[in-house]
Formats: structure tokens, sequence, C-alpha cells
């Protein structure tokens, strides 16, 4: 049976909205193919022609719309060891701010070697989900470079208009320039992933960047980077595990539901939820700052789903002349 | 009809796991044979057929492998596992206690 418009456009709609690993994909459309294949040739065999046999065949079907969802929620639903797995990270933060952690060099090695050790065995397990939450973490160091960066930006601009010391001392820069350094590898890796996976995934990565970034902001207190006043941080530091705890259960929710609205659902509510906590304890922020990190902790979540659309869209462009 | 279909989307995975457990099947195939089977009582929406069976292997009760037909076609041919078998003795095993219950008050006499 040649390949006719009729079938080739469904499978081509289909294959549009089937966000599943790529290899999962390209079998699932190899056995709908072979499916219409063979119910348009029984067709055909009853007398049919055969545009007209592939067109009831691809009817019977159904939407590929529909079929898309189905068997997107038939390999999204995770089990609960698997949603476990991915909370892990954010419980491992839970401990680490409830625990106090952070303020034993041990505990706070511990902690962040179990961070890299799971974001590095998960990164070879490219199929899974619960890798992501772990890869989020790797890329704390971007994040803390993009705040120490505000800081040396803040203090140059000071320094120029002659109301500031000096700027930055070298290791803050040497620290910022090696952070960014160590974080371009993942996250080329991650966009590279997302654009041949969801882009979903990519929010379920940066999920906790907004708590994290709280946390460095929290220490930067009185306009000096990485300020130690443990007393403060001592105050915080039960929100901020509160805000992991409820990333956590973000997660959980995310994994074990099979439908995507629920799954940005669940992102969403849990970083809203996270992101009021540290607003009203952390950042200590009037409505309009609240109202502000609000939004720009739930907008964060969507940034993925435009770097996709815009490599898809240049791609589209690039096939197009090539 | 329209109970059947009711009845059918209940017990999707069972009759999929029932069917499987005779020999290994293909997609189509297993519409063929359902239909077939059940003199035409149970008609699968085709659409819903693949999620099932996606959801059965990702549960690890079926197992899918693509195998060459004489004809030089391919097709994916879904075996159960061994833990397959033992979830569908355990639905036999309800399935034979529900229907029991059934037959007692809606048959009485039988």
């Amino acid at each position: 049976m040649t390949m006719g418009p009729e079938l080739k456009g469904y499978l081509e709609r289909l294959g549009h909205r089937l966000r599943l690993d790529p290899s999962v994909r390209g079998d699932v459309l190899r056995e709908v193919y072979t499916h219409i294949e063979e119910s348009a040739q029984e067709l055909q065999r009853g007398g049919l022609p055969e545009g007209e046999a592939a067109r009831q065949a691809t009817e019977r079907l159904g939407r590929p719309e529909a079929l898309a969802r189905q068997l997107y929620e038939a390999h999204s639903r995770g089990s609960m060891s698997t949603a476990l797995v991915a909370a892990t990270p954010h419980l491992l933060m839970v401990i680490l701010f409830a625990l106090t952690l952070w303020r034993s060099p041990g505990g706070l090695a511990a902690i962040s070697a179990a961070l890299l050790g799971g974001a590095i065995y998960g990164w070879w397990h490219k199929r899974s989900v619960w890798r992501y939450p772990w890869l989020g973490y790797s890329l704390g160091p971007l994040l803390f470079a993009v705040v120490a960066s505000v800081y040396i930006t803040g203090h140059a601009l000071l320094s120029l208009m002659g109301r500031g010391d000096m700027g930055p001392s070298p290791w803050v820069v040497a620290v910022t320039s090696g952070c960014i350094l160590l974080s371009l590898w993942p996250l080329a890796l991650l966009a590279a992933d997302m654009v041949r996976r969801d882009w979903l995934y990519g929010s379920l990565t940066v999920l906790p960047l907004p708590a994290m970034a709280c946390w460095f902001l929290a220490a930067t207190k009185g306009g000096i980077f990485l300020a130690y006043d443990e007393g403060y941080l001592l105050q915080l530091s039960p929100w901020v595990a509160l805000s992991f705890l409820v990333l956590a259960a973000g997660v959980v929710a995310f994994v074990y539901s099979g439908r995507r609205p629920f799954k940005v659902g669940a992102l969403a509510l849990s970083a809203l939820a996270a992101s009021l906590i540290l607003a009203f304890t952390v950042l200590d922020l009037g409505h309009l700052g609240i109202a502000i990190a609000a939004v720009l902790s739930v907008a964060l979540l969507f940034i993925p789903m435009l770097v996709q659309h815009g490599i898809g869209h240049a791609r589209g462009r690039g096939h197009a002349r090539g | 009809m329209r109970y059947g279909r009711e009845l059918l989307k209940g017990n999707t995975e069972s009759l999929l796991l029932s069917l499987l457990s005779a020999r290994p099947m293909y997609g189509y195939q297993i519409i063929r044979e359902l239909e077939q089977r059940s003199r035409g009582y149970f008609t699968f929406k085709e659409g819903t057929l693949y999620p099932a069976l996606h959801r059965l292997e990702r549960k690890g009760l079926v197992q899918g492998q693509w195998q060459r037909l004489p004809s030089g076609q391919e097709r994916r041919y879904y075996h159960i596992t061994d833990k397959g078998r033992r979830a569908l003795e355990e639905k036999l095993a309800e399935w034979r206690g529900f229907s029991r219950a059934v037959d007692s008050i809606m048959l009485p006499d039988s």
C-alpha cells in the first residue's frame, strides 16, 4: 500500500501531538501505520478504491488528537515509586533546611554530593522522568552566577557613580565565571533534550530555581553578597524547608498524574504556593512585590515551552529553505 | 449494545489479557478476534485499543515485539508475561465471584 495524502496527513497530525520519547514515538507511529495499512487492505478487498479505503481506515481509529492524548496518558503516568524518586532531590533540600544541615560543612557536602550523584546517574537514564528534578539542581551554579552577576553589576554601577566601594572582590568574579562555565553543559544538554521530547520536562527541571534564588538573595542581606547572618538565616530555614516540601508534593502529583492539564496544574500550583511562602517570609516583600514574585515563578515554568517552540520554528524555516 | 459497550470499557484489560493468554497477537488481529469470539457483541473502538495495550505494557503485563509476517509486512505482536498471567488469574477469580453474585440475584431460578 502506498502512503497517500490521507494516511500521511493522519500520521503527521498524530506525530505532531505525540509528546513522547522519540524512540517510543517512532514505534507508536509505525504500529498505527501497520494498523491502517491492514484495515485499508481489508476494505479494498471489499471493493473500495485505495484512497477511500485509507480514509475510512483512518476514520475508524478516531481523531489523531484524541488518539495522541490517550497514548500520552498511557505512557506518561508514572508509578508511585517513580514519583517518590523524582521528589527525592526536593526532599533532600527539605532535610537540608529543616535540620539546618547547611550550617555544617559535612551536611552541606553530603546533600550536595547526593544531588550531584543523582543528576549524573539520571543523565544516563534518558527515558526516565524522575531524572528531571535531579537535573534541575545541576543548574544551581548557573543561578548562583546570575545572582552574583546582578550583585557585581550593581557594585560596578555604584563605583562608576562614585558612591560605592571599589567593586566586587576577585574571588566573587572568579567563582561566578566558573559557575557560568560549569552550568553551560547541563543547560545545553537540557535544551537539546527538551526539543527532542517535551517542554514540560524543562518546567519540571526549572521548578526549584526560584526557591534556590530566594535562598541566595536571603544571603545578600544589606547589599553584601553571601553575607552570613546565621541568626537571620536560621529564622528563615523552616520556611525554605516548607517551600521545598510543597515542590516535592507538586512533583509527586506531576509524575503520578497521566493527564497533561493536571501535570501543568500540579507544577503551576506548587510553584505558586512555594513562591508565596518565600515572598511572605524570606523576601519580606510588599503586596506588589509578592504579586510579581508569584507571577515570575509561574512564568518561569513556561519559558521551556517558548524555547521549544522557538527552536521548532527555526528548524521549520531551515527545512523550508533546505 | 450500549450496555455491552460499558461492560467492554470496564473490562478492556481483562479481555485483552485473556485473548493474549491463548496466543500472541497484534492490534488489528485482536480487534477482529474479539468481534468473532463475541459474535459481534463487542466492537472495539479502534482508537482505544492501542492506549489500552500500551498501558498493559507499561505495567509489565504484556510485552510488544516486532515480527515479520510471511508477506514481508511487519506487525507488533503482544505476548502476555508471567506477571500478566498472574494478574489475569486474579481478574478471573474476581469475575467468577461477581458473575455468581449477579446470577444469584438476577437469575435466581437458573
